[in-house]
């Protein structure tokens, strides 16, 4: 157990290096990339082609099969936004703020999806596209606060004094994680059903489809998260080169 | 493949929202590094 946690300990540290983040994230991009397009190709064939109409919902329950994986993985992009925040703000570390700022946009559009799909399978099974009740307003919240954080990191000119205030305003967010999972036990009106997969009550037929697309979304996540870091280590190394340069000719003006 | 049913737009409307929304944000990543990255050549050739 031990010898787990130090060789987990040391992948980090060592991927902790922007470098050598670099190079292992060039030889893993397109094996997630394959893995994720065929994931979700399989997934969707199998929703549609293979998946008979469900009892209570009809054919609209083949939503689900976006719908779920977009709810799930704007959760998880938060808690990852939410410890690569801890990890700025406790070892200082500048990969871990590149990391924040990464999964909070890819986080947000995975938000919007869900909403976005969550709404339009409303319509129908329930007669209304939007509902204020608390499962729906806090998936809204979160996407206000991943909002909110991408917009004040950009409202400060100072990188590093951005990131470490939108790691707080993100570690605050975290409180609403819980809200949102138990939010449907907690809410006494709502139409949003509770969630059936860890209780059994999914069918066979639509579980499988629903696991594969749900990995493929995790794994989609991961390819987006580490091209968008890729992206953001490459703007800092150029914004770094630039301040050396103009450094270098001041120095140079001076001398003359 | 099963009947889409009376509420086949809104199925349709959800897929295709979702499949171009997925797209569009991998060209994004893609566009946003190769950028970066070719920024990153041009001021490390001035070096």
């Amino acid at each position: 157990m031990k010898t787990l946690i130090e060789r987990i300990n040391n992948t980090i540290n060592h991927l902790a290096n922007p470098s050598k983040f670099l190079k292992f994230s060039q030889i893993v991009l397109p094996w997630l990339g394959a893995l994720s397009l065929i994931g979700i190709c399989t997934g969707l064939y199998w929703a549609f082609f293979k998946t008979p109409p469900e009892e209570e919902m009809g054919a609209t329950a083949i939503i689900m099969f976006v719908h779920v994986p977009a709810a799930l993985i704007s959760q998880m992009g938060y808690v990852l936004v939410a410890i690569s925040s801890f990890g700025l703000l406790v070892w200082r570390h500048p990969i871990a703020d590149v990391s924040a700022k990464s999964a909070a946009i890819i986080g947000a559009v995975f938000t919007f999806l869900c909403l976005v799909t969550g709404s339009i399978w409303g319509r129908p099974d329930w007669g209304t596209y939007w509902q204020w009740d608390l499962r729906m307003t806090s998936v809204l919240v979160l996407f206000l606060l991943y909002i909110g954080l991408i917009t004040l990191r950009g409202a400060i000119d100072d990188e590093g004094q951005a990131g470490k205030i939108t790691a707080i305003l993100a570690l605050t967010g975290v409180i609403l994680l819980p809200i949102i999972k138990w939010s449907v036990e907690w809410s006494q009106f709502t139409l949003h059903q509770p969630a059936g997969i860890m209780r059994g009550q999914v069918s066979t037929e639509f579980l499988i489809p629903l696991f594969i697309m749900i990995i493929s979304y995790a794994i989609l996540f991961t390819y987006l998260h580490m091209k968008a870091m890729r992206a953001e280590i490459f703007r800092r190394r150029t914004i770094a080169q630039q301040q050396r340069q103009a450094h270098q000719a001041t120095q140079i003006q001076e001398t003359n | 493949m099963q009947s889409l049913g009376p509420y086949s737009n809104f199925i349709i409307a959800a897929y295709a929202i979702s499949i171009f929304t997925l797209i569009g944000l991998v060209i994004w990543v893609h566009k946003s590094e190769a950028h970066h990255k070719k920024m990153l050549s041009l001021f490390s050739e001035k070096d």
